[in-house]
């Protein structure tokens, strides 16, 4: 019998570490796809639910050969199967949804995939972001008090065992660290809700641990920027760009003929203004060259197409080292820290499309832009980035939504919203006081929300104990006498979960 | 204008391209029969299993005749759903359709049932696509019409039971359909595919095309496709697709959809306001490079700026998937021409040869054939006697008016031409 027979027998048979052994001393090249998808099926079955390895070790098998098994059921479910084990059930729905579709009515698929949608609705993670800190803030002091506090190196090594803590749980954030000015830095990444998580890390450090290091969060801004910026071993001068910064704060980076690569720009910018800055003005630019000005297209800016003289543009531009100050001068919000960035929010208006919870939305306001976008472009099984990292680092995020008597919206539409408002400031107010009896404020960020022609929405993050904020949520609307009240996590698949229901 | 995050952090940013419907997603047919009409599938599952090929490994059907099955076939799982439902003629009209002989339009247009069918592809769409037919036939072998829903074409059940019987998968265009939508006050022209999504491919499309040229667009529009779905490669940034008559290359060079229609004014037909419903999911809208520096500068051209040059005889490349399809679907079909020929001697036939070349050496090239065209005289026992009907480019010792006899092994292409029509191995059916 060949070898792949032999492990499908195995695996059959449920003799699953037959097949590690078989497979595990081949060389990864020497496998096959399907001998990998067989291996990824020994190791998904030995795996135990909260024994993370085996099953990280079977996607790091299956998920390179996605396209190689497209439409083939055995291959999403194993998919499937290994996340839904890691407890990443949005990405273990959505292969369980592939699955599904590789094998119609399956009727194993159908149950996975009701189990993932019941914990995308209860919204509980198995281990929320607070308790995950606890415990990593509590293993840092423990090794840190292994060591001698005198010692001159004794501040160094606090800051490497937390960085190396921090890492170990939250792999996905990017640490610098300045032993000079006793500081971690943590990298903002591209999206806001990367800034939202990174403070209540900060906000969690315990107060001993302040004394010895900062923590920071968004790469600072550089005090003294060289002239040549090292990108893939090329050197690039950036001294002769030129940077002509509009009214509507817009920028345009010029250069008589433009080779550096968009990296550098973004390294460039990041040096000048700081990642939190770059988040919070999130502005937008465009190149140009001397060809814009002599034989100009129709990818030439408009900016560019209001000169018609190269010189007279110049003259209005300035070196990078001008940049900042002219930037600011332009109307940009500059030095704003991270936190005050998790507090800037944005009006959005949708064209009310129905009466389901969120589809009858016309006006909104959001800390948090790119969670409302994400879940409203999503359907209901696809990728989630955002929600998916929020949940993987025990985040819950989701709505509170409720309704007020019909016939306050009818009668006045100001009235209405002005109610929807009110009402949500006062539940606010209500969940932080019950969150200040518990010192656990910092539980909860709130997002803003939205007013729709049916709901009252209030949008949230959770870190810590989901239990303590939705009872204090479930009390508020009791005492209200709300008709209609109830969360719901930001998935189109998750369903309402009512406090109230009348 | 660039931004420095993929997306913008600071606005709510609302949906340009929706997910994808299940009929684009996976490949639903429709099929309309007699006995679809009163539900009787009695038999189903032997005949399934009598199906060259299929090892049916799970069928389960439920009271109101809907169901699902799993099964092999060509070392791949497949798993297919289907149910009945009432039928619309109506929806016809708005379907491509193949040509469909009088007395069984007559039938479809008094359907009301239709059984539904439907799977999803894998990377080896061309069997999928083929096992659905055959699954077809096996649940209704008096299939009197599919509606291919995923690529808006009504299929003749005649063409259907031709294509499942055979031993060669339909080719590329039977997985999709160019549809036109036209613009009256403007005069342009909205092409664009249905069926390519279910391949795991996007739509392609042609934008404000100029409706006198919209004949000769079609076909570049047509071979993106099939160069596609021939290659099973996605296209990352271009793709050299053929040559214009001056020799310059043709580069095909996609966009999405929904960054393409900010290139043109925004009321051109297919532009934004056609897209709130629908065509707003997975496709692609062509442009050109017309330089190595435009490719390096990603300067994208619309075709429609260059519309005089691409009707003027351009060269489009075939590629070898698609050369060898052709010739084995012709030889599969052979015996078909053989027939219609032998009871009808007013047909005239033509018969594509592949010609050794002349070689480097003075020898034949034997790995490099010249495809040409012969009439054909007479069928013979090894074959059949034709007449070349052009000279060759590359084979010296033949000219127009030579004749020769050939095999089936020589033949790359036929087609026949009746008082009516012309007709050629996909088309077959018709005979």
């Amino acid at each position: 019998m060949e070898l792949l027979e032999q492990c499908k027998e195995w695996n059959n048979n449920e003799e699953y570490q037959k097949v590690v052994d078989a497979l595990e001393i081949l060389p990864e090249n020497a496998r096959t796809p399907e001998m990998d998808s067989e291996l990824a099926k020994a190791y998904n079955n030995l795996g135990e639910p909260g024994d993370s390895k085996p099953f990280i070790q079977a996607l790091g098998l299956l998920l390179p050969h996605e396209e190689y098994f497209r439409g083939n059921h055995r291959f999403y479910f194993r998919v499937a199967y290994s996340y839904f084990y890691l407890e990443e059930h949005g990405l273990a729905l959505h292969y369980f949804k592939q699955a599904l579709d590789a094998r119609p009515g399956d009727e194993d698929t159908i149950d996975m995939m009701n189990e993932c949608v019941n914990w995308l609705t209860d919204g509980v993670v198995a281990v929320s972001m607070s308790q995950k800190l606890e415990l990593v803030w509590e293993d840092i002091q423990k090794e840190i008090r292994k060591y001698n506090k005198n010692s001159k190196i004794f501040n160094v090594r606090a800051i490497n065992i937390t960085a190396n803590h921090i890492n170990d749980v939250f792999p996905k954030i990017k640490i610098n660290i300045f032993y000079e000015s006793r500081t971690i830095e943590f990298e903002a990444g591209d999206d806001k809700s990367n800034v939202f998580m990174l403070e209540y890390i900060k906000d969690t450090m315990p107060d001993n641990l302040k004394g010895l290091f900062n923590i920071r969060v968004g790469i600072a801004a550089k005090e003294d920027i060289k002239d040549i910026i090292v990108y893939e071993d090329e050197e690039y001068d950036i001294s002769e760009l030129r940077f002509f910064v509009s009214d509507d704060r817009q920028i345009v980076i010029y250069a008589d003929e433009f080779d550096i690569p968009l990296e550098v720009i973004e390294q460039l910018f990041i040096d000048i203004f700081g990642e939190i800055d770059l988040m919070a003005n999130d502005f937008e630019f465009d190149i140009a060259d001397e060809d814009d000005f002599d034989a100009p297209t129709e990818d030439t800016c408009d900016i560019v197409l209001d000169y018609e003289e190269k010189e007279d543009f110049l003259k209005e531009c300035v070196d990078y080292r001008g940049l900042k100050e002219r930037a600011k001068s332009k109307g940009f919000r500059l030095g704003i820290s991270a936190k005050e960035y998790l507090k800037m929010y944005s009006g959005y208006r949708l064209q009310s499309v129905g009466d389901d919870i969120r589809e009858d939305i016309y006006t909104g306001t959001t800390c948090l832009p790119s969670l409302i976008s994400e879940y409203i472009s999503s359907g209901p099984f696809d990728k989630m980035p955002i929600m998916d990292e929020l949940y993987r680092n025990g985040v819950v995020a989701g709505f509170f939504c409720f309704s007020l008597e019909e016939s306050d919206q009818e009668n006045d539409s100001f009235e209405y919203e002005f109610e929807v408002m009110n009402i949500r400031n006062q539940l606010i107010e209500y969940i932080l006081n019950e969150l200040e009896k518990l010192g656990k404020t910092g539980n909860i960020a709130f997002l803003e929300g939205a007013t729709g022609k049916i709901c009252g929405y209030l949008d949230f993050l959770i870190f810590g104990n989901f239990m303590d904020i939705m009872s204090a949520a479930y009390d508020f609307f009791e005492e209200k006498n709300i008709k209609l009240a109830g969360y719901k996590t930001f998935r189109k698949i998750s369903k309402l979960v009512t406090f109230r229901e009348e | 204008m660039f931004n420095l995050f993929k997306k913008k952090q600071n606005e709510v940013k609302l949906p340009e391209v929706a997910p994808m419907e299940l009929w684009e997603e996976r490949s639903y047919m429709h099929v309309l029969s007699d006995k679809v009409d009163v539900e009787d599938i009695d038999g189903v599952k032997e005949r399934i299993q009598a199906v060259d090929g299929v090892n049916l490994k799970e069928f389960n059907i439920k009271d109101d005749k809907s169901g699902n099955m799993i099964l092999d076939y060509k070392g791949e799982e497949y798993g297919v759903g289907f149910y009945f439902e009432d039928f619309v003629f109506d929806r016809l009209y708005s379907l491509q359709k193949q040509k469909i002989h009088d007395e069984d339009f007559e039938k479809i247009e008094k359907k009301t049932n239709s059984f539904i069918i439907y799977m999803k592809f894998n990377k080896n769409y061309f069997d999928s696509y083929h096992l659905q037919l055959k699954l077809i036939t096996a649940f209704f072998p008096d299939t009197l019409a599919v509606i291919d829903e995923s690529a808006e074409r009504l299929l003749s059940g005649r063409w259907v039971k031709l294509a499942a019987k055979s031993s060669v998968t339909p080719n590329a265009e039977s997985l999709f359909t160019v549809q036109a939508v036209f613009d009256d006050e403007t005069n342009k022209v909205w092409l664009h595919t249905h069926g390519m999504c279910r391949t795991g491919f996007s739509e392609f499309e042609l934008l404000d095309i100029s409706r006198d040229n919209a004949n000769d667009l079609y076909y570049l529009i047509n071979t993106v496709a099939n160069r596609v779905l021939y290659q099973n490669e996605a296209i990352e940034d271009y793709i050299f697709l053929g040559e214009f008559i001056d020799g310059r290359e043709i580069v095909v060079a996609p966009l999405p959809w929904n960054v393409a229609i900010a290139k043109y004014p925004s009321d051109i037909i297919g532009g934004p306001a056609d897209r709130a419903d629908s065509h707003n999911t997975n496709s692609q809208v062509i442009f050109l490079f017309l330089s190595e520096e435009d490719a390096n500068n990603g300067k994208y051209t619309k075709p429609s700026d260059v519309e005089e040059k691409l009707v003027e005889n351009p060269l489009y490349y075939y590629t070898n998937e698609q050369t060898e399809h052709m010739k084995f679907m012709s030889r599969d079909r052979y015996e078909l021409l053989k027939k219609a020929i032998s009871e009808n001697p007013s047909y005239k036939a033509l018969i594509k040869v592949g010609l050794p070349t002349d070689g480097e050496d003075g020898n034949p090239d034997y790995e490099n054939l010249e495809h040409i065209w012969f009439e054909l005289l007479e069928f013979t026992e090894e074959g059949f006697r034709a007449v070349l009907t052009q000279a060759p480019y590359r084979v010296a010792a033949m000219k127009e008016g030579d004749e020769g006899e050939y095999t089936v092994n020589d033949v790359t292409d036929w087609v026949i031409y009746t008082d009516e029509m012309s007709i050629d191995p996909n088309t077959a059916y018709l005979l």
